[in-house]
Formats: structure tokens, C-alpha cells, sequence
């Protein structure tokens, strides 16, 4: 009983851990062999990879292990095992978004995190699991504290490292849950503390890399101290003071070097001298950590085991990591790789490969997993071949988070790279997968005997100190990042609409609609349908009753769902700016100038009512829609054959009262006409083999039908059709394309 | 595998990259082999080590030496700040889902005005002119990196960030945004290319001829063409 809190989140950690693997599996194979993701989904994966990795995988994993270690079993632990299934499944929720994840990256940078789809959830996966580690970190500190005051135990390196951790995440994790409350507030309730106009996004890269920083010794720590004690347990007497302070170090220092995350942003030199030169500190530590490792190892050796051997390869991935942080620290060169692949192969080496092979180390210390010395060299020689070409494609100036790096000219080698570390990514997950197995079937050798009775020593006051240390932080962070948010007199100018849409129409549109808007641009000769006229002002699509010219609504969809079949395609514009091309369109034909004048009441487009019939009421609308389009409407007789003649014949024989049916087989594409409105002699499509206009969007193609198209045959049939009666028929032309 | 340094920067980053990399190979290796042996040595035997201590120590020097020569070292040969003066070609860039709009001042050396140049993803800068950007964002937050000229800023809504480099070598060198902005990030790529001083007279003028055939009357671009420095 007392171990199974413990047990919990340490396995709520691991499948934490194959999820995020799995994604990394998943991204390395399409790198390699591109196709399997999307723009959209590539770095929606990203994100879900490092917000599993951090906080739904290293975090309870590390908890579970340090409580497991301490044997506590306290309401604490459960309420953290509670928070990590939380966690996770709000990430769940935010997968399962329709447009799969927030596609943001760990850094959720504002403003593209504040309109991200389902940023709430992995946002509040995130407050979840940094809540959890604070409490983990308070139950650490707590009962650390309890056990060392009135016995004076010695820590041992582990124990020492777990307590630094633990006040780093009290010290730092307030800064995060305050960041994450006010981009929840900016996401849900419209505030601007992130916005560039009212807010300010420089304050959110602060306050997340103030936390984010620190978070990576939050996660090594632990994980330092459970090596040390491998390498010092032949080391007689007390512990090595070298190594608790080289901890200790790397601890105080870790809040002052988030400034390297900055380098490229908009800072001054001074400030950047000054996180750099702390940053480079930092390595001072480090090297005394290995430094006595080293001595420890070379004069007391440890006895031979797994562990050990998993231990050396941890000692050396951590100085591989370190070493490539070097360039990092150094502006100049900081300038070069930042935002790139080495930037990604160097916290990996670190945060990868050196935890794995400290988690192995771990887990053989646990239970015999057997021969294991062939999974430590395969794995050591597969990490070099998984992250090296990723510090070689940084060299080369890819930048990470890239769903594809086909078109980075200065990236020579790119290709070959990214398949190098694909094949020896996808091996060496699959070393972990086996020896995962392996450990899943394992026995623990015989537990510890528990301590008895911690809860009975516990002293109340470092809680209260804690408590007091994080709530303060809190309301710090709030406070001073809440008083950003106001009046920016530095946003940029709005220069007037019209010059603003003249430069993107100039942009975006006169390649095929021609500068002065004839639809003779260079590109649009040859186009089938030609490209449209805008000095006719003729448009086709137009639902707004008894009006010749659209609105300003029908022209925005046009432009930000394109037509499908058509060289127009979707316009990822914002609504500023298709604001500002239609302004500029509207100069572009007398016509808009007379229908100013027209009755205003005319000008408002109706609203699509919402589809009465949904999926459950499909059959019945299919019935009904077959029997208006064959019968009633006569749309048979313009949308040619897409039936066999006895497919058509037994639908007719829905309503006896239909007219002979007339067949015509010679659709084909529009044949170029000057005289007609759009130039071209434009056929009603067939529904099951061409491709139309509002193929896939029901309400486009109520609107279509319902307004009709002008300058075509095609009706406006919203007066003759009620709105049931049109959305059956949406459903029964979208339902012709197998 | 590093591309062609083509800035005078790219240069100096070079040296410095070669330097550090070239120490971590050495102490990696270095350290690999000791692992080796730690692993590798049939009966493990204390070592008496009387100088432990002190080792440790000449470690830390030599980290916190290389550490200092390396900073001092960045600091002397790369500048921290952009240069200024008349012979800077001044380039305003807005970066914007999924493309760098570039600026020109155009003949009357003001920013905003009629006759200012305005390029989509590409760019022409002369060789052994310093270009000085100006970097602002119309949406989220951008990188404008130039991996040739090893450098890059960030673009970031609301505030400007000053990038600049001195281009050495002609030909066509990538623009690419470093930083996740959208589904359409690893879309957003342009070219600079850099040409010969003269080559450079030429295009100029005849972009300014271009320019003025197709503006519309007062037309301006918006967004862009903010006052330099402001
Ligand atoms: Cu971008």
C-alpha cells in the first residue's frame, strides 16, 4: 500500500513516454521519407511530442521515482497521481480536436498560441502536470525536511538532488501557472496580455523561458543525483561534498540563464552580455560534476553492473549535451543556430539520450533485466547516429519544428541527414521498445523494508515556508505581467483600406485578374474557367435577394474558400485584409458606384438556416432530395447524366408524374466565348465526375442553389423550394460523388 | 557540411564554431576513451589519484579559461550591434503567414513615401555593402534567419528587431523563417541574392523605372514603410 501512488505515476509516466516516443517515431519517418504528415499536423505533432515528453512523461515519471524512493504514500502522492491523469487527458482532449492539435510548439509562443484551435487543452494539460510537479516537489520538500530535522539523516546525492529540484519547481513553476492564466484569459475571455497591439508577446517568452529553463534542471537533477549514487556507492564514509555542491550550483545559477532563449529577440546588447555570461557560468559547475565523477570513479571503481554501465553512457551523453551548449551561450554563435536543428540535437542529447540511459541505469538497479550490454552499445551508437545529423542540419540552417526542409536552398545535405537520423532514430526506438518489454515481464528484487510511520514526524513548518514562497511568486508574476497589458504606442499604423487592399490585390490577385482587374493577369490565360472580370462586375455567386451584385459576406468566402474546380484557390488572408481587397475590388467597375444607390435594405444577405436533417435524417433526405431533383426541380435536365439510365429510370419511379427524361453526354469543360458574361460557355456540372464550385461545403452550395449563379442558367430556387427542401437537395447532389 | 560563409560575419561565426566544436570532438573523445576504459578494465582497482582534488580543479580552470577566450573572442569579432552610417543599405522587412515583404527607400532615401521598392520573398543587396534589416511582424511571431550569413532576428508583433550582415560572395543565398508561425511555416523561404556593385547599379535603376510604371497613382503599401527606426 504504501508504495502505490508511487507505482502509479511511474507507470502513467511510461505510457506518457511511449506516446511521445511513438510521435517522435512517427516525425523521424516522415523527415526521412516525407508524406506522412501535413503542415498542419507536422507541427501539431511537435507540439504533442515535447508537452508529453516534459510534462505528461519526465514529470511523473521523476515523481513516481522520487516518491517511490521515499516511500511516501500520502494524500500528496494520490492527489498528484490524480493530477497526472488529468493531465494526460486533456492532452487526449486536445488530440481529438477536429483540427488534431494546437500546432504551436512546447514554447506556445503568443500571439499564434492565443488563437490556436484547442490550445485550452494542452494549456490546461500543462497547468495540470506543472500543479502536480508542485506538489510533488512540496510533498519532497516536506518530508525531506521532516526526516533530516530531528534525526540529522544524511542526504544522500539522490536525495540532495531531489530537494534542489524541488525548490527549483517551487522557486519557478508559479511563473509558469501565471503565464499559462493570463494566455488561458487572452484564449477565452478576449484580454490582450500577449497581443501586439494591447499586450505585449516579448512578456510571454520571458515569464515561459523564466520557468522553461529552469524546468530542464528540474528534470536532470533527479536524475544527476540517482547516477551519482551509482558512481559513489564504493566511496566509503561520508558523501562527496563535490557533488552536492556542483548541484547545488547548477541550481542557483539555472534561474539566471533563460536570457540565451532571447538572443534574436528584440533586446538590448547589455542584457544579452549578461545572460550570456551566466549561461557560460553554468558550465563551471557542470564541469566540477563530472570532474568528481570521474575522481569517484578512477578511485573507489564501483562494483561491474548493468547499472554502472548505463551510468557511464548517462556521464558521457550529459558532457555531449553540455559541450554543444557551448556555442549557444556565445551570442555570436547563438545568432547562427538558433531556432534550428542543433539547437534540437543538443537538448536531446541531454534530455534523450542521457535520461534514458539514466532511467536503464535505474530500472536494472530495480530488477534484473538480464544481459543488457547489447542494448547499451546499439543504443549508444544509434543516439550518435539519431542526434548528430541533427546538430549537422543546424549547422546547416534548418530550422526545427520544419514539416519539410525540400526547400531550404542553403541546406545541401539536408536529405541524406534527415535519413541517417531516421534510420538510426527508428532503431534505436525500437532497442527501447525491446528492452521496454524486457522490463514490463521483469520481477523488482525484493523491496526495501518501508520505513515506518513518516507522517509522524512531519513538521508543518517548511510546508508553510514553501507554500508561502510559491504563492508569493504567483501573485508576483501575475501582478507585474498584468500591468503589460495596455495602451501600445508602438503598434503599427493602419494605413487607410483602399492603399492597403490596392497592395494586395497588386500581391496576391493581379498574377491571374490582371492590375487593372480585366482577369488578363499574365497567369490567368489559358485558365478554364478564365479568371473573373472585375471591370464587368459580373459574379456568380450572389445570395442576396433581388440583388445584381454580391455582398460583402459572398465575396469573403469566395476569396477565403476559393472555388472548388477553379484555379482560385483558398486565400489564407485575414479578415483585415479580404476587408481590404474587396474595397480595392469595388473600385475596379462603375458598377459598385450605381449599386450604392440600391434600396439598403436589399443589401443584407440572408443567413443559411441551419441542415433539418443531420446524419441520422440522411436517408430521408436523399429520398427527398432524389425526388425534387428528378421531378419537381428538373436539375436532371441541366446537371447531365452521372447514373446509369437505370439508375436515373428507377429513381423517376419515385414520382410517377416526371416528364421524359432527356439525356445529354456532352459535358465537358467551358469552351471559350467573349460574348457570354464570364467569357466562356460555362455547362452545369456533373455532380459524380467534375469538380464544382462548393464541392464539400453543404452551405456553399445551399447558398448556390438557393441564390442561384448569375450570368448562368442556373436559378435562384429559394423562393420555390423552402429551406427543407433546398438542404435535401445539398445533400443528394453531395452524395453523387462516390 | 556547414554552407558557404558569405557574409563577413559568417566568417568570424565560422571560427568560433570550428573552435568549440572542435574542443567538444577533443574532450568528447577524450572522455569516451576513459569511459572505455572504466567499462572495458578486467579487475577494477582503486586508483591512488593523490592529486584528485586538484584535478578537478585544472578542469574547471581550463573549462572557465576556454569559456572567457571564447566570449572574448565572440565579443572582438562579432558585433552586437547593427552598423550605422550613409554607406549601410537600410532594408525594412515585414514578415507576415507566409512570406518577407522587403522595403527600399527607393531614390529620396525616405521610408513610406511614393517611390519606395517593395519586393515579395525575394531581395537583391550588392556585395561588400552592409545591409542593415529592420525586422517587424504583421501577425505572430517570426524568425527572419539567414543561414548563409549566419545570423538571423526575431519577428516579433508590435516591436522592431535589427538584423544585418555584410554579404562577401555573390550568388543566391536563402531567407527562411525560424520560428513556428502556422501550418505553412517550413513554406516560408525567399532568396537574397547578392550581385556585384555595379550589377547591383543596374538592377536598381531599372526597379525604380519598374516601379513607376506599375504604381498606381498614390497607391502605398501598407503595413510596411514605417519610419526607419521609430
Ligand atoms: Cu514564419
Amino acid at each position: 500500500m504504501a508504495r502505490a501512488p508511487a507505482q502509479v505515476l511511474i507507470r502513467l509516466g511510461t505510457l506518457g513516454l511511449l506516446l511521445g516516443g511513438g510521435a517522435a517515431m512517427l516525425m523521424r519517418w516522415h523527415l526521412g521519407w516525407p508524406g506522412l504528415f501535413s503542415g498542419r499536423s507536422y507541427p501539431a505533432a511537435v507540439t504533442l511530442h515535447g508537452v508529453t515528453m516534459i510534462y505528461l512523461a519526465m514529470a511523473p515519471l521523476l515523481g513516481g521515482l522520487s516518491l517511490a524512493r521515499l516511500q511516501i504514500a500520502h494524500r500528496l502522492a494520490w492527489a498528484a497521481v490524480w493530477l497526472t491523469g488529468l493531465a494526460q487527458l486533456s492532452m487526449a482532449c486536445a488530440l481529438s480536436t477536429p483540427l488534431f492539435a494546437p500546432a504551436v510548439g512546447w514554447t506556445m509562443l503568443a500571439p499564434l498560441s492565443t488563437e490556436a484551435p484547442a490550445g485550452q487543452w494542452a494549456l490546461a494539460a500543462l497547468t495540470l502536470s506543472v500543479t502536480l510537479a508542485t506538489l510533488g516537489s512540496l510533498a519532497v520538500s516536506w518530508l525531506v525536511f521532516s526526516r533530516l530535522a530531528p534525526r540529522h539523516t544524511r542526504l544522500s546525492a539522490r536525495g540532495f538532488s531531489e530537494l534542489c529540484a524541488a525548490g527549483l519547481n517551487l522557486a519557478f513553476a508559479p511563473v509558469l501557472l501565471a503565464a499559462n492564466a493570463l494566455l488561458l484569459r487572452d484564449q477565452c475571455f478576449g484580454s490582450h496580455h500577449f497581443a501586439a497591439t494591447r499586450g505585449d508577446p516579448m512578456a510571454w517568452q520571458h515569464l515561459f523561458w523564466i520557468f522553461g529553463h529552469p524546468e530542464v534542471y528540474i528534470l536532470v537533477l533527479p536524475l544527476w543525483g540517482a547516477v551519482s549514487d551509482i558512481f559513489l556507492a564504493g566511496l566509503p564514509g561520508p558523501l562527496d561534498r563535490g557533488v552536492k555542491g556542483a548541484m547545488l550550483g547548477v541550481s542557483l545559477l539555472a534561474g539566471g540563464v533563460y536570457g540565451h532563449h532571447l538572443v534574436v529577440t528584440p533586446q538590448g546588447p547589455f542584457v544579452l552580455k549578461g545572460f550570456s555570461l551566466v549561461t557560460l557560468a553554468i558550465s563551471l559547475p557542470s564541469a566540477l560534476l563530472i570532474g568528481r565523477w570521474l575522481v569517484a570513479l578512477l578511485r573507489a571503481p564501483p562494483p561491474r553492473s548493468e547499472a554502472l554501465g548505463y551510468g557511464l553512457a548517462t556521464l558521457y551523453f550529459f558532457a555531449f549535451g553540455g559541450l554543444t551548449g557551448l556555442p549557444l551561450g556565445l551570442p555570436a554563435t547563438n545568432r547562427a543556430l538558433h531556432g534550428g536543428a542543433f539547437v534540437v540535437g543538443h537538448f536531446h542529447l541531454v534530455m534523450a539520450a542521457a535520461m534514458l540511459f539514466a532511467l536503464w541505469a535505474l530500472a536494472a538497479e530495480r530488477a534484473p533485466l538480464g544481459e543488457m550490454r547489447w542494448h547499451r552499445r546499439l543504443s549508444f551508437l544509434t543516439a550518435h547516429g539519431l542526434f548528430v545529423p541533427m546538430l549537422a542540419l543546424g549547422l546547416e540552417g534548418v530550422p526545427r519544428r520544419a514539416a519539410s526542409t525540400a526547400g531550404y536552398v542553403d541546406a545541401l545535405y539536408a536529405m541524406p541527414l534527415q535519413r541517417a537520423a531516421t534510420v538510426s532514430g527508428l532503431l534505436f526506438g525500437a532497442l527501447q521498445v525491446a528492452m521496454f518489454l524486457r522490463w514490463l515481464a521483469a520481477r523488482p528484487r525484493a523491496p526495501e523494508a518501508p520505513r515506518t510511520g513518516p507522517e509522524a514526524t512531519l513538521d508543518l513548518r517548511p510546508l508553510a515556508v514553501s507554500l508561502a514562497i510559491f504563492v508569493g511568486t504567483l501573485g508576483l508574476t501575475l501582478r507585474v505581467a498584468a500591468r503589460r497589458e495596455g495602451a501600445d504606442p508602438r503598434a503599427p499604423e493602419r494605413a487607410d483600406t483602399a492603399t492597403y487592399g490596392a497592395r494586395l490585390y497588386a500581391l496576391h490577385c493581379a498574377q491571374c485578374h490582371g492590375a487593372t482587374g480585366r482577369g488578363d493577369g499574365p497567369s490567368g490565360a489559358g485558365l478554364s474557367p478564365p479568371p473573373r472580370d472585375f471591370s464587368r462586375a459580373q459574379f456568380k455567386y450572389v445570395f442576396s435577394v433581388g440583388r445584381a451584385l454580391p455582398s460583402d459576406d459572398d465575396l469573403a468566402r469566395t476569396i477565403t474558400r476559393g472555388l472548388g474546380g477553379t484555379a482560385m484557390r483558398p486565400w489564407g488572408l485575414s479578415p483585415d485584409e479580404v476587408a481590404a481587397v474587396i474595397a480595392h475590388l469595388k473600385t475596379l467597375s462603375p458598377r459598385w458606384a450605381d449599386a450604392a444607390a440600391e434600396d439598403p435594405r436589399q443589401t443584407l444577405a440572408a443567413p443559411t438556416p441551419p441542415d433539418p436533417f443531420g446524419a441520422s435524417g440522411r436517408d430521408e433526405a436523399l429520398a427527398l432530395g432524389a425526388r425534387l431533383y428528378h421531378g419537381f426541380a428538373q436539375c436532371i435536365q441541366c446537371h447531365p447524366a452521372y447514373l446509369t439510365r437505370e439508375a436515373a429510370a428507377s429513381a423517376l419511379a419515385l414520382d410517377p408524374r416526371q416528364p421524359a427524361l432527356t439525356w445529354r453526354d456532352d459535358a465537358e469543360r467551358p469552351r471559350a466565348h467573349l460574348a457570354r458574361p464570364y467569357r466562356s460557355v460555362l455547362l452545369a456540372p456533373d455532380f459524380a465526375r467534375h469538380r464544382y464550385a462548393h464541392e464539400g461545403d453543404p452551405e456553399g452550395l445551399f447558398r448556390a442553389i438557393a441564390g442561384g449563379i448569375q450570368g448562368t442558367a442556373m436559378p435562384a430556387w429559394q423562393e420555390a423550394l423552402s429551406a427543407r427542401e433546398l438542404w435535401a437537395l445539398v445533400h443528394y447532389v453531395s452524395a453523387q460523388r462516390p | 557540411m556547414i554552407p558557404r560563409a558569405a557574409s563577413a560575419e559568417a566568417q568570424a561565426v565560422d571560427a568560433l564554431l570550428r573552435t568549440s566544436l572542435a574542443g567538444t570532438a577533443l574532450l568528447l573523445a577524450l572522455l569516451g576513451l576513459l569511459v572505455a576504459w572504466i567499462t572495458l578494465r578486467r579487475a577494477p582497482r582503486p586508483a591512488a589519484l593523490p592529486y584528485a582534488a586538484g584535478a578537478v580543479g585544472v578542469l574547471v580552470g581550463v573549462v572557465l579559461v576556454a569559456d572567457l577566450m571564447l566570449w572574448a573572442q565572440s565579443r572582438r569579432r562579432v558585433r552586437d550591434t547593427a552598423p550605422e552610417g550613409p554607406e549601410v543599405d537600410r532594408v525594412e522587412v515585414l514578415a507576415q503567414q507566409y512570406s518577407f515583404q522587403f522595403l527600399r527607400p527607393g531614390a529620396d532615401g525616405q521610408f513610406g513615401t511614393a517611390d519606395d521598392l517593395v519586393t515579395l520573398d525575394r531581395l537583391m543587396v550588392a556585395r561588400g555593402r552592409p545591409v542593415v534589416f529592420e525586422v517587424r511582424s504583421k501577425d505572430v511571431v517570426h524568425s527572419v534567419s539567414l543561414p548563409s550569413f549566419r545570423t538571423q532576428a526575431e519577428a516579433v508583433p508590435g516591436r522592431s528587431t535589427r538584423l544585418w550582415f555584410e554579404p562577401t560572395a555573390t550568388g543566391r543565398f536563402g531567407v527562411v523563417c525560424a520560428q513556428l508561425c502556422g501550418p505553412a511555416h517550413y513554406q516560408m523561404t525567399g532568396v537574397i541574392e547578392v550581385v556585384a556593385p555595379e550589377a547591383f547599379a543596374r538592377h536598381s535603376a531599372q526597379a525604380t523605372v519598374d516601379r513607376a510604371a506599375m504604381t498606381a497613382a498614390g497607391a502605398r503599401p501598407a503595413g510596411i514603410g514605417w519610419p526607419w527606426g521609430r
